[in-house]
C-alpha cells in the first residue's frame, strides 16, 4: 500500500513536470524537511504588456499576465514561496512616463511580491515622487547602503526584512549601486552611497546571529560583473568578500544567466548568484530544503 | 530522584540545543524559466485596462522603418545609434543655426540611452518611448580639442557603440588614432560644438569631458520629441552602418 502511494506520488510529480528530487530517497518520508521556493525578477523596466508577436528577439515574451499566472502555478505547488525583485522596476515603457510607476507597483502587489530593492531608475522622477508612488506597493523596497536621512525617502525604505514562512526565518536585505554617473544629481540629492561589503557583513551577521535567520538573501542592484574593470563592485565581488549570504539575487547589468551560479565566499562556503536578464522575460526559481535533523545537515548539497 | 530529574532536564536541554537548529540541507536550482504566452487573467486585466486605454493614442502610426535596427548590430557603431544620432544632429543643428547662428561640429550620446529596437514596418510613438524613455533634453557644449581627445579615449576604453554623428574615428592597431570631424582633420587647438543630452553633460555615464564647458546651451527640446517629429515628416526612415567609428585589427 505504501509503495503504491509512493508510485502514485511520482506519477503526480511527472505530470506537472515538477522535479522534486527528494521523492526518490528516504527524505520523502521525513516530515521534518521543509521546502521554501524563491521566485525572482529584475530590471523589468515597466514592461507590463508582452513583446509583440512579430518581435524578432522575444516574440510574445514577458508580460505581467503571463508572469502572474506562472507565479500562481508555482505557488499552488508550494505555498511556501517568496517572490522577490532586484530593482529597476521603473522606466522603459510609456506606462512609466504617463503614470510614474503607479501601475507597476499595483500589479506587483497583486502578483504577491514580498520585496524589491531600489534600482537607479527608481530615482528617475526624483525622490519626492518616488516616496509618493510607493503607497501603491503593499511590499517594501529594501536598501541598506544609501543614507536617506533628511531626504523624502527617510523612513520609507527599510534596510532589511525578516519573513517567517512555515517556521523558516528568511532575512532579506537590499543593496544599491553608486548613483553618480547613472542618475542626474538633483534627483538623488542628499543620498550617500556606502560600501556594500561592510554593510553586508554587518547586516548578514545581525540577521544570522541576532535574529537566527535560517536563510539570508541579498537583493542587489550592483550588477553581475563588469568586463571593462574587474574591480568595480559587483555581485561576484560581493559574494567572495562576505560570509553568511546564501543567495544573491542580482540586477542592473541585464545579465541573462542560463541558470544560477555558485561562488565560494570568505569562509569557502557556497553562495548562489542569479540574474534573469531584463524586461520580465524570464523568472528565476530556486528551492531551498531545510531540516532540523542533524543527519540531514551533514549531507548538505547544492545542485547547481 | 531529584538528581535524576535534573539530569533528565539537562539531557533534554542539550538534546534540543543540538537538534533545534534548522539548516539548509539541500538547494535545488533550475534553468531560468521563460515567461511567455498565457491564458487570461481577468483580475489583472481589469487593473491594467484603464491605464492601457490612456496610452492607446501612442499606438497611432507615425512612420515606417525600412528595416530592423538595433544598437547591438556592430562594434563601435550601430544601425539604430547612427540613425538616431544623425536625425538629432540634423534637426538640432537647424535649430542652433536659427537661434544662435552657430553650427554643430558633432554629436555624441550614450549606448545605454537606447533601450529598445526599431522593428521593420510601422513605427508608433509607443516604439519611440520604448527606445528612448527618458526626459532628456538637447544640450550643446563647446569644448576644447583637448577635451575631444579625452572623449575619443573614452570611446576607445568603453568599447561600446555610443551613438555619434559628424565624428569619424579609426583606432589603428599601432596605437595611433585617426580623427575627423565633419569630414575635416581634427585640430587639437580648435574648440568644437558638440550636441549631447543634459544627462550626459552633467557627467552621466562618466562622460566627464562635458563638464564645465566653454559654452553651454540647454535647449528646451526633448530628444524623443525631436525624433518623433522627424519621423512624422518622412515617408520612410533607413538606418545603416558606414564605419564612422572602427577599430582596425
Amino acid at each position: 500500500m505504501k509503495r503504491r502511494h509512493f508510485l502514485k506520488k511520482i506519477k503526480f510529480s511527472s505530470i506537472y513536470g515538477l522535479t522534486l528530487p527528494y521523492f526518490i530517497n528516504d527524505d520523502y518520508f521525513d516530515n521534518s524537511l521543509k521546502k521554501i521556493t524563491i521566485l525572482h525578477t529584475n530590471d523589468v523596466h515597466s514592461h507590463i504588456d508582452p513583446f509583440p508577436k512579430n518581435d524578432p528577439l522575444n516574440p510574445n515574451g514577458g508580460g505581467v499576465i503571463a508572469r502572474a499566472n506562472l507565479i500562481n502555478l508555482i505557488k499552488k505547488d508550494n505555498p511556501h514561496t517568496l517572490v522577490l525583485d532586484a530593482g529597476d522596476v521603473f522606466q522603459g515603457t510609456p506606462y512609466f512616463n504617463f503614470f510614474g510607476g503607479e501601475l507597476e507597483l499595483k500589479l506587483m502587489s497583486k502578483m504577491g511580491y514580498n520585496a524589491s530593492t531600489l534600482g537607479n531608475h527608481e530615482f528617475d522622477n526624483g525622490m519626492e515622487k518616488l516616496s509618493k508612488v510607493l503607497k501603491h506597493a503593499n511590499f517594501s523596497f529594501l536598501n541598506s547602503n544609501y543614507t536617506l536621512k533628511n531626504t523624502p525617502l527617510e523612513n520609507k525604505i527599510k534596510s532589511h526584512e525578516i519573513f517567517n514562512i512555515n517556521g523558516i526565518k528568511i532575512g532579506v536585505f537590499g543593496l544599491g549601486i553608486e548613483l553618480e554617473g547613472l542618475v542626474e544629481k538633483k534627483l538623488y540629492k542628499g543620498v550617500k552611497y556606502l560600501n556594500p561589503i561592510e554593510i553586508s557583513k554587518d547586516i548578514s551577521d545581525d540577521l544570522k546571529y541576532n535574529h537566527n535567520c535560517d536563510l539570508i538573501i541579498c537583493l542587489s542592484h550592483l550588477g553581475f560583473s563588469y568586463s571593462k574593470d574587474k574591480n568595480i563592485m559587483c555581485d561576484l565581488i560581493l559574494a567572495k568578500q562576505t560570509k553568511n549570504i546564501d543567495l544573491i539575487i542580482g540586477g542592473h547589468t541585464h545579465t541573462f544567466l542560463d541558470e544560477p551560479i555558485k561562488v565560494k565566499n570568505l569562509e569557502n562556503k557556497d553562495v548562489i548568484i542569479n540574474q534573469v536578464g531584463c524586461f520580465g522575460i524570464n523568472l528565476g526559481k530556486i528551492d531551498f530544503y531545510f531540516s532540523e535533523n542533524k543527519k540531514h545537515q551533514e549531507g548538505m548539497s547544492i545542485d547547481v | 530522584m531529584k538528581f535524576n530529574l535534573f539530569v533528565l532536564i539537562l539531557t533534554f536541554l542539550c538534546f534540543s540545543c543540538t537538534n533545534n537548529k534548522t539548516s539548509i540541507i539541500k538547494v535545488s536550482t533550475e534553468k531560468n524559466i521563460k515567461i511567455k504566452d498565457s491564458i487570461n487573467n481577468n483580475e489583472l486585466e481589469l487593473i491594467i485596462d484603464p491605464y492601457r486605454k490612456e496610452i492607446k493614442t501612442l499606438e497611432k502610426v507615425i512612420g515606417y522603418s525600412k528595416g530592423f535596427y538595433s544598437i547591438r548590430d556592430s562594434e563601435l557603431e550601430s544601425t539604430l545609434g547612427n540613425l538616431i544620432a544623425d536625425i538629432l544632429y540634423k534637426q538640432i543643428n537647424t535649430e542652433f543655426k536659427k537661434t544662435e547662428s552657430k553650427e554643430l561640429d558633432f554629436a555624441l550620446f550614450n549606448f545605454g540611452g537606447i533601450r529598445g529596437t526599431l522593428n521593420k514596418g510601422k513605427i508608433t510613438q509607443h516604439d519611440l518611448f520604448t527606445i528612448m524613455p527618458w526626459k532628456n533634453s538637447a544640450t550643446i557644449v563647446q569644448i576644447s580639442g583637448k577635451k575631444v581627445l579625452e572623449l575619443v579615449k573614452y570611446i576607445d576604453s568603453e568599447n561600446l557603440a555610443h551613438p555619434s554623428a559628424g565624428l569619424e574615428i579609426v583606432f589603428k592597431n599601432n596605437d595611433t588614432t585617426e580623427i575627423k570631424i565633419k569630414q575635416k582633420r581634427f585640430d587639437v587647438s580648435k574648440n568644437y560644438y558638440v550636441l549631447t543630452s543634459n544627462f550626459l553633460q552633467e557627467g552621466g555615464d562618466k562622460m566627464v569631458f562635458f563638464a564645465n564647458p566653454i559654452e553651454l546651451y540647454s535647449l528646451d527640446l526633448n530628444l524623443r520629441e525631436v525624433l518623433i517629429k522627424y519621423i512624422q515628416s518622412k515617408k520612410e526612415i533607413i538606418g545603416k552602418l558606414d564605419n564612422r567609428i572602427i577599430r582596425l585589427k
